[in-house]
């Protein structure tokens, strides 16, 4: 894997550029809302930083869950373009499949005397044509259905309903129903499903009455622990 | 004026919060939003164009559109239907961010679905997108530290955690539907009403999955575009019988 190895540092310059790019957007969007907040006087201050800590939090499990594909993403492509791939964008296990397929399509494999710098950058390019059309996607589409929400907001208050608010939760469901099939034919899965579901409606429910705000905080790491946990056990004993 | 009454609650300061956001924010949003998508897009392809063009890593044309027909085989209806599935939940804001940050169905998603749980906040109104925002960019941070620290430290982590641990990561996403159903589902009436609103538009993705899956196998690669489609088409049909029904 020389080829690999020549480019790294070359690559992570252009993944440091693009990760930039990822946090300077973030802070202009976290600056937008802060000041609209200010102005408007919406959220509370203890709000705002609970919202802030249950974003940091319950990407945990999610963020280092996938380190396994991670570091096979690592041997195959290299850090720098593990960082830059994972960090924009796509996610492991997407680039991953990403990266076989522009590979396969030249009838190289990965370790393979082969596997040329030439090969490595045509990987490069297939991680990036397969999550670019989603940029496009975003700027040509968000400003219309907003403007759509917009006028359907004023249709409803003329007393017409709007299919709008259902359509939304329409397409949510149709995605996670499509995963769900998956989960509902392997016990395991669904043992995970379940527990994990089972604590996040408890943790709810006594963040509620307790008023404890970092419960609901924490909420989604709470429930994934004891959902993974569940599913690990089922698994042994299946 | 007496039908200002009923928007009881809405204060004159909530007004002019409407009015900010409508004339301000949202437009300034859609600014950032595509500056820095567009910016980015040439950002993602310019390691690919630099090692090409100035470095002569190059191969024939032919193979970029083999694998470019590959991959777009594979993406297109993703591509597509993708953003506007999350849209609804993660708003334009989040939306943009989710799209540049990655990790969409994983993290920025769920992350949105817990902070509006939490706070009891509608991504339709002001209160809703500044929170959201607010949760969505500290995980992209909370991620991006994560993910470095991965990338340097993986190895020695995945030698340190105990095997079932490392196993259990196989489940992560059910474990997260779990929570992310559950925080859907538990609205205004509770959970179980909220479970019976959504099982039907859920029974039609899941048919769909098994169609997908059992009989129309060659269709599996737009399969989440087929399931969005037929699922917001089943929902259309239902509120039209149901608007009509009132009428």
């Amino acid at each position: 894997m020389d080829a690999v190895k020549n480019l790294n540092g070359t690559v992570w310059v252009f993944a440091s550029l693009l990760i930039a790019m990822v946090i300077i957007q973030a802070l202009l969007f976290l600056r937008l809302a802060l000041n609209f907040n200010k102005k408007n006087n919406l959220a509370t201050k203890a709000e705002i930083v609970s919202a802030a800590r249950t974003g940091a939090v319950s990407v945990f499990g999610p963020a280092v869950s996938v380190v396994v594909v991670a570091l096979s993403l690592i041997a195959m492509v290299g850090s720098g373009a593990t960082f830059m791939r994972c960090g924009v964008i796509g996610a492991p296990g997407w680039e991953l499949l990403m990266a076989n397929t522009s590979a396969e399509a030249a009838g190289v494999s990965f370790g393979s005397p082969e596997f040329t710098e030439s090969i490595f950058v045509l990987c490069l390019f297939g991680m990036t044509f397969a999550s670019a059309p989603y940029f496009l996607n975003t700027m040509i589409t968000l400003k219309p259905m907003d403007l759509a929400v917009k006028k359907a907001a004023s249709n409803e208050s003329k007393g017409k309903p709007s299919f709008l608010p259902v359509l939304g939760n329409a397409a949510m469901m149709g995605i996670m129903g499509y995963s769900l099939y998956d989960y509902l034919i392997d016990p395991n899965k669904l043992t995970g499903l379940l527990v994990s579901g089972v604590v996040s409606f408890i943790l709810m429910k006594v963040a509620a009455k307790t008023g404890k705000r970092w419960l609901g905080d924490f909420n989604m790491a709470f429930a994934m622990v004891f959902g993974l946990a569940a599913a690990q056990i089922m698994s042994t004993i299946l | 004026m007496a039908q200002n009454i009923d928007t009881k609650g809405a204060t004159g300061n909530a007004e002019s919060a409407q009015k900010d956001y409508q004339e301000n924010f949202m437009p300034a949003v859609h600014r950032i939003g595509r500056a820095t998508m567009g910016a980015a897009f040439v950002l993602a392809f310019l390691p690919v164009i630099y090692f090409i063009l100035v470095k002569g890593y190059g191969l024939p044309f032919s193979t970029y559109l083999n694998v470019g027909v590959a991959i777009a085989s594979v993406g297109i209806g993703m591509w597509l239907t993708e953003p506007l599935a999350y849209w609804p939940t993660l708003g334009s804001a989040g939306t943009y961010i989710a799209y540049l940050s990655g990790n969409v169905g994983g993290m920025r998603f769920p992350v949105s679905l817990a902070v509006q749980s939490a706070m009891k906040a509608d991504i339709n109104k002001p209160r809703g997108q500044v929170v959201t925002i607010v949760g969505i960019v500290a995980s992209v941070f909370s991620n991006l530290a994560i993910l470095f620290l991965m990338v340097l430290f993986g190895d020695w982590l995945l030698g340190v955690l105990p095997a079932p641990v490392t196993a259990s990561f196989a489940f992560v996403m059910p474990c997260l539907f779990g929570g992310m159903f559950c925080m859907r589902f538990n609205g205004k009436d509770g959970i179980v009403k909220g479970f019976l609103r959504n099982a039907p538009y859920l029974a039609v993705a899941v048919l769909c999955k098994f169609l997908v899956v059992n009989v129309f196998s060659s269709l599996s690669h737009i399969g989440t575009a087929i399931s969005v489609g037929v699922t917001i088409l089943f929902a259309y049909v239902m509120f039209k019988i149901q608007t009509s029904k009132q009428n």
